[in-house]
């Protein structure tokens, strides 16, 4: 009786095991993202500054709590890479350079093109070399334009200087000449501007073939010892937020065939000047759907703190020209940018280089992603 | 931030070097009487009159970020690479095109014209990463800013550390 | 070392020029160093495929018309945040220390009006403006850059 009872078990148990084996894996499988990106998927650009030749970019869901959540995959991009992306199309666009011996060697300057879903090198446009601007902070130094038909590389050699890339024939069409500005800031129909060492600035309009069709020059309108303007703005129906050293904000409409300077308005009251609380970071402005501009500002600033990580958002109404809302942050943070649709996050880049995730209607601190073989995850790029 | 404290604690680790240095110097001349050593002693005592601790030329620890010439670099210290404040590591090149800036020496209270000189053809140094901004502008006014990978016209434009050289004494 | 004079201890840490004492030269040597050596480096010889070489060689722009311009307009020049007057002197005194013997002999130095009315119009294709000067040059005194 026993000994059945035992035998009964024995082949109960055996039953059971054999029901649970798992089934065979499929060999080669390889995944694909989901398109479009869902809106709080975001793109962290990993500029490994210690490694700079192993540089890359990470697609990341930041509801991820654990790394096999958050990360959903990543692509190269060499030495300082520089990164654009479409939104009418699922495309990105890394101009990146190689050496063929690590940091020496024959050097290979290019634009690569990945697929969004299969973050794949589908296409590249090899540049002569070296011109690009190597630099940390990469945003508008490369800049669709034309409804995304050309794309615009700023060089300096220390010329400064623009590539006009037709991306339908997929090859450099132009260089346009710049009498030392920087920034590609999208102007007009098929045009850019730039800001200038005298604190001018300079526009142009391209013709269908990325030929210069015109150029207009804008007046010194700033001070660069005792004002600068942050060449990192935050672009809301095309007008550019430009933050200041000393805490205003200059508008610059963008949406004719040349840049205007408009108003010039303080993002501090009297309490904070009195505090010197400044606009600073490596990138310091973003905007969410709503069309709220947002700021990133620290305590004490004074010459020399522009780069000084921030403490705080704050977010403004840029019709009242008011401060709506102060975001605390649970650390310091160096870049921030905002994800789009109607729940709108803060992804910010803290001195720990780790991230942190903020409702950015509320403030609230929602996630902190890290530990994903990370070094300097620098700049954040929000789904278009 | 306490770059104050550390900066007052370099100021008096030279003081005491600086002091023992004189002292010898002090002992060679005694013993040099004659030489040509000769004319620089009544300099050294009248220095010594005016201010028995006289604080160093050339306070701070080139290691650091908070060092005065280091006003307002922005990436690796070479002097934590294998090169010193104005020399590049072995086996790299130094870029002569550059940027250019003044910082204030705490030592002498003057104005020092400083070269950010990057050197260039390794992989990135990794060690002792500064960021500091007085005097830096945006990118738009090129010869003010550190920002930009200043290896331009090297063998190989990568980029590995930054030193600082004097260039003189701003008269202005 | 620097026992001397303030102004002669200045003179030994710049390593300044046979005419260096002239106050004026002191700060036009200084907004040089300042403004333009980060590229054109200590002696005005750039580098090459990426700064054009200065030295031995910006005088010829000075025999061909519109070079006496050029030379101001260049947004280097034209930009850099000093006055009229302390770029007249920068670019008398890189003249006359980098490239005296291709001034031509009628060489008169510039004058802050003269450079106040040019700077108002920086050059933007200043790459394509250089080219045609340089043919000019090569054309008329039949020199060529040392590129």
């Amino acid at each position: 009786m026993f000994r059945q009872l035992l035998r009964l078990v024995l082949l109960s148990g055996i039953t059971l095991a054999a029901s649970a084996e798992l089934a065979r894996d499929e060999l080669g499988k390889v995944e694909t993202l989901p398109l479009p990106y869902p809106n709080d998927w975001v793109i962290v650009h990993d500029v490994a500054f210690d490694h700079m030749s192993l540089g890359k970019f990470i697609v990341m869901d930041i509801n991820g709590k654990k790394i096999s959540e958050f990360f959903k995959g990543s692509f190269d991009g060499g030495n300082l890479a520089a990164f654009a992306q479409a939104s009418k199309k699922p495309e990105m666009y890394v101009l990146e350079h190689y050496y063929d011996r690590g940091a020496r060697g024959n050097r290979t300057d290019l634009v690569t093109i990945y697929d969004k879903a299969t973050l794949m090198p589908v296409d590249e446009i090899v540049l002569t070399g070296p011109k690009r601007a190597e630099m940390l902070v990469s945003k508008f130094i490369i800049s669709l334009i034309d409804d995304e038909k050309f794309l615009l590389l700023y060089n300096f050699t220390p010329a400064t200087f623009v590539t006009v890339i037709d991306l339908v024939k997929r090859e450099v069409v132009n260089e346009v000449q710049l009498p030392t500005c920087a920034g590609i800031y999208p102007t007009g129909k098929r045009g850019f501007s730039s800001i200038c060492s005298n604190a001018s600035m300079i526009s142009f309009q391209l013709d269908k073939n990325g030929k210069v069709a015109k150029q207009s020059k804008i007046d010194p309108f700033f001070d660069i010892e005792k004002d600068a303007l942050f060449e990192r703005p935050a672009i809301i129906d095309g007008v550019g937020y430009f933050p200041s050293f000393a805490g205003n904000v200059q508008e610059i409409n963008l949406q004719g065939d040349a840049a205007e300077p408009g108003e010039k308005w303080s993002l501090l009251g009297t309490e904070d000047k009195s505090k010197n609380w400044r606009p600073g970071g490596a990138w310091l402005a973003a905007t969410d759907s709503a069309k709220r501009l947002y700021v990133m500002m620290h305590e004490n600033g004074g010459e020399g703190s522009h780069d000084n990580p921030g403490s705080e958002i704050w977010v403004f109404d840029t019709g009242r020209k008011a401060r709506v809302n102060r975001i605390p942050l649970t650390l310091p943070a160096i870049a921030f940018d905002i994800t789009a649709g109607d729940s709108p996050k803060i992804v910010a880049t803290n001195v720990e280089m780790n991230l942190e995730v903020y409702d950015a209607a509320s403030g609230e601190h929602v996630n902190t992603i890290k530990d994903f073989y990370h070094s300097w995850p620098l700049l954040v790029y929000a789904s278009p | 931030m306490n770059w104050l404290d550390k900066l007052t604690e370099n100021v008096s680790r030279n003081v005491a070097k600086t002091s023992s240095r004189r002292g010898f110097l002090g002992g060679l001349g005694a013993m040099i009487a004659g030489g040509s050593l000769i004319p620089l002693l009544p300099v050294a005592r009248a220095d010594a009159m005016k201010q028995p601790e006289p604080p160093t030329a050339d306070p701070g620890d080139p290691a650091t970020c908070d060092y005065w010439r280091n006003c307002a670099i922005d990436g690796y210290l070479c002097s934590c690479c294998g090169g010193s404040v104005n020399s590049c590591p072995p086996g790299t090149e130094m870029s002569a095109i550059t940027w250019i800036g003044t910082c204030k020496n705490p030592g002498d209270g003057k104005d020092y014209i400083i070269s950010y000189n990057d050197c260039c053809g390794k992989a990135p140094c990794g060690s002792c990463f500064c960021n500091r901004n007085e005097g830096d502008r945006p990118t738009y006014r090129p010869h003010t800013s550190n920002d930009y990978n200043w290896c331009i016209g090297t063998k190989s434009q990568a980029y590995h550390c930054t030193v600082n050289i004097i260039l003189g004494v701003a008269i202005k | 070392m620097c026992t001397g004079i303030r102004n002669a201890c200045l003179v030994v840490l710049l390593s300044w020029g046979a005419n260096a004492g002239a106050a004026d030269d002191m700060l036009a040597r200084q907004n040089y160093i300042l403004n333009c050596q980060g590229c054109h480096l200590p002696d005005g010889s750039g580098s090459k495929g990426n700064v054009p070489k200065m030295n031995d060689f910006v005088g010829y722009f000075l025999h061909v018309p519109g070079g006496r311009e050029f030379i101001v307009q260049v947004p280097g020049a034209a930009n850099a945040p000093i006055s009229d007057q302390e770029l007249a002197d920068v670019m008398n005194w890189l003249l006359l220390n980098f490239s005296k013997k291709e001034l031509p002999a009628s060489f008169e130095p510039y004058s802050a009006a003269e450079i106040g009315r040019l700077r108002r119009e920086p050059l933007i294709e200043v790459h394509d403006r250089r080219n045609e000067l340089i043919a000019q040059i090569r054309d008329k005194l039949g020199v060529t850059e040392d590129k």
